[in-house]
């Protein structure tokens, strides 16, 4: 009840407040759901959101904009009877609230070139689609891989000056926040690096900075402009990695499994450059992030008998100093079949030089909008993690997909997502966790 | 006369006829394009039907700036599911999109330019500003008591998405009532009728302008309201920031 109660009071404020500030309150219903297409037919996913907006400049010098989620997991808690009997509502129907962005704008201040924005906030880098090796201020949301690229708004000042076609943008986030993580193999996926057992996951501490600005701060700023046609920009950013790295200390003297593991978010500084723009009729873009990330290592301690013969051994679990890129383009043939190709040099939590590996992101659609749906015969990424060895390395996650648009605001999303992996690749540990999905949104 | 003397008049009459008939029709097209883009500058609400083969319609609605020649820029306020996707048109052939789902304001490939926008029977490249007199030759036709009908062919250099359209302009105004467009193969694919041409001051506008879509027996009605010409409007108005502050 008291868990209800904080959310239920501010939407109630907000609501009674924007009522009288002439706000805009827009939003959208959906069900999100997806099933095991082998095996037991599972049920794997199966949330329901309603999003709030609301949207206001109440004034040629001011607005604000908030993005309120109320998230209902369909699945109940499992836990013990007194538990079951205890939380009510809590645990048999699980639910939460994101404030995903609440920001002020405030226009020509402190110069009339000079906005501002304060407060929570997505601040997008990049001009890839989706996979942005610049975007580094806010968390990557990875709770539902199926939405890769999303990301939570991060508490945040950010002044963006404009002059002609060029643009300075500098940001400033006083507290850090870490990814969102998926659960279960997916998790494993992203993680699997570590080989720790689910046994010993509570045992590991997370560690997050402390509260001291040196710490806990980050900052970034972006110049933006176009030359030769083309839109560039060159970015730096100086913070933590969002993705945690494992951090070890394995201690052969003892029997059992070792206890003093830790995930950890290394300092990194990230100098990024991408483009758009386009070559004849085919549009093009590129993103580079060259990364300087604290290196993370892990210690084994051998046997004191054995002492005489080895030195400990240290092993870079993460760090050091390595560029991410992605390379696209995308085209419109003549019968509206879309096209859009990506090539990834190092995914979001390939963090050493030696485990950066190479992805392609495929989609391919073709839109009816006078009857009302879009069939996506190609949509996923191909995994290669080494090219002497394609076929004992490669992955993939891929399928076809059908969007629907029945009425206005309304859009119904169904598709498959079959994926194969071999060792080594990252949809190793999801290799078998081919998925139908269904989802229906309305907007109003 | 003799016979021979007859031919020879009736060929110079014919040469000096189109040789005056593309100097009228490039006359004329300068004079439409001088009405069509006669305000400084306009702003205006847009209802937009979209209207299929059964003749279900659906409903659009939208906010639209034009200043001088090439600058303009959209942004859809209905349905719920589009609200806010904006859409800037620059000198250069340059556009930019901004969509509220991505955070982001994408520039739009060359690729994009002759697909529908939104939904509508509108390409972006219709929906950009355009100079007829400077992007196309014309050749009148034919003419009646009332209309001139011009044949336009994007002049060379110039990249269009059709290889020609048809013009019909009204003789008391200047204003064109009816464009036909062909695309590459020279097929008729796509037919303009402003159903409603309109003045407020000294300029001609059309209050209601329905697309028809041949191939997919599709249109789309556009109507405008509350429409204002000469406003002053900021240079400010048609960039990337006023695509982020709309958000």
């Amino acid at each position: 009840m008291r868990k209800m109660t904080f959310p239920a009071i501010v939407v109630t404020l907000l609501f009674f407040t924007f009522a009288f500030a002439q706000i805009e309150i827009t939003g959208s219903l959906e069900t999100n759901n997806r099933f095991r297409a082998t095996g037991e037919k599972e049920v794997t996913w199966n949330e329901n959101t309603l999003s709030l907006f609301f949207n206001s400049n109440f004034s040629d010098r001011a607005g604000l904009y908030a993005d309120i989620r109320f998230v209902s997991a369909g699945k109940s808690e499992k836990g013990n009877i007194e538990e079951y009997i205890s939380s009510g509502v809590a645990y048999t129907q699980p639910w939460d609230v994101e404030f995903r962005e609440a920001y002020i704008d405030i226009y020509g201040f402190p110069l009339n070139n000079i906005d501002l924005r304060i407060g929570k906030q997505r601040i997008a880098w990049g001009t890839a689609d989706k996979f942005n090796p610049t975007d580094n201020l806010n968390p990557d949301n990875l709770d539902d891989i199926y939405a890769f690229g999303d990301h939570f708004g991060s508490n945040a000042v950010s002044a963006t000056c404009y002059f002609g076609l060029s643009r300075l943008q500098a940001v400033y986030i006083p507290v850090f926040t870490p990814a969102i993580l998926p659960s279960g193999e997916w998790l494993n996926a992203f993680m699997g690096s570590s080989g720790i057992p689910d046994s010993l996951l509570p045992l590991i501490s997370h560690n997050i900075p402390d509260d001291r600005i040196t710490k806990t701060s980050s900052y970034g700023a972006k110049f933006s402009s176009m030359f030769g046609g083309f839109d560039f920009s060159i970015s730096y950013y100086k913070g933590r990695e969002d993705i945690p790295v494992v951090c070890s200390k394995i201690n052969l003297t003892q029997a059992g499994p070792p206890i003093d593991v830790s995930i950890e978010h290394p300092e990194k500084e990230v100098i990024g450059f991408d483009f758009a723009g386009s070559i004849g009729k085919l549009g093009i873009w590129g993103e580079f992030a060259y990364n300087n990330l604290k290196k993370v290592r892990s210690v084994q301690i051998p046997p004191p008998d054995l002492r005489t013969a080895f030195t400990l051994t240290t092993s870079l679990t993460a760090g050091g100093k390595f560029t991410k890129y992605v390379l696209g383009c995308d085209y419109t043939f003549p019968n509206n079949v879309y096209f859009n190709l990506q090539y990834l040099h190092g995914f979001l939590h390939e963090l050493k030089k030696d485990d950066l590996k190479d992805y392609f992101v495929v989609r391919v659609e073709r839109d009816f909008p006078n009857r009302n749906f879009k069939l996506i015969p190609l949509n996923g990424i191909i995994s290669i993690a080494d090219w002497d060895k394609v076929e004992d390395t490669y992955g993939f996650s891929i399928g076809p997909g059908l969007e629907l648009r029945p009425a206005d605001a309304l859009e119904i999303n169904i598709g498959l997502f079959v994926i194969d992996a071999k060792p080594g690749s990252f949809f190793y540990h999801a290799r078998d966790l081919d998925e139908l999905y269904f989802k229906v949104e309305y907007s109003f | 006369m003799s016979r021979k003397a007859l031919i020879v008049v009736s060929i110079i009459s014919l040469t000096f006829s189109l040789a005056f008939s593309d100097a009228k029709g490039e006359k004329i097209l300068k004079q439409v394009s001088s009405t069509v883009s006669a305000p400084k500058d306009m702003k205006a609400k847009l209802t937009i039907v979209l209207i299929d083969r059964k003749g279900n319609k659906k409903y659009r609605k939208a906010e639209m700036y034009a200043k001088e020649d090439e600058k303009r820029i959209i942004r859809f306020t209905e349905p719920a599911d589009q609200r806010g996707i904006a859409f800037l048109s620059l000198p250069g052939d340059i556009q930019y999109l901004y969509m509220p789902a991505f955070k982001k304001v994408r520039r739009i490939a060359p690729h994009i330019k002759n697909t529908k926008f939104a939904g509508t029977d509108f390409t972006y490249e219709d929906l950009s500003t355009s100079k007829y007199d400077r992007d196309y030759s014309a050749d009148l036709i034919r003419e009646n008591e009332t209309h001139w009908v011009l044949e336009l062919t994007p002049k060379p250099g110039v990249k269009k998405s059709y290889s020609k359209m048809i013009m019909h302009v009204r003789k008391d105004n200047y204003y064109p009532d009816k464009v036909e467009f062909y695309d590459k193969n020279g097929t008729l694919t796509k037919v303009l009728e402003n159903l409603k041409i309109s003045r407020q001051k000294e300029y001609w506008y059309a209050e209601v302008a329905l697309m028809k879509d041949l191939k997919e027996n599709h249109s789309t009605k556009m109507i405008l309201e509350e429409v204002s010409f000469d406003s002053n409007l900021s240079d400010k108005l048609f960039t990337r920031r006023q695509l982020i502050r709309w958000r």
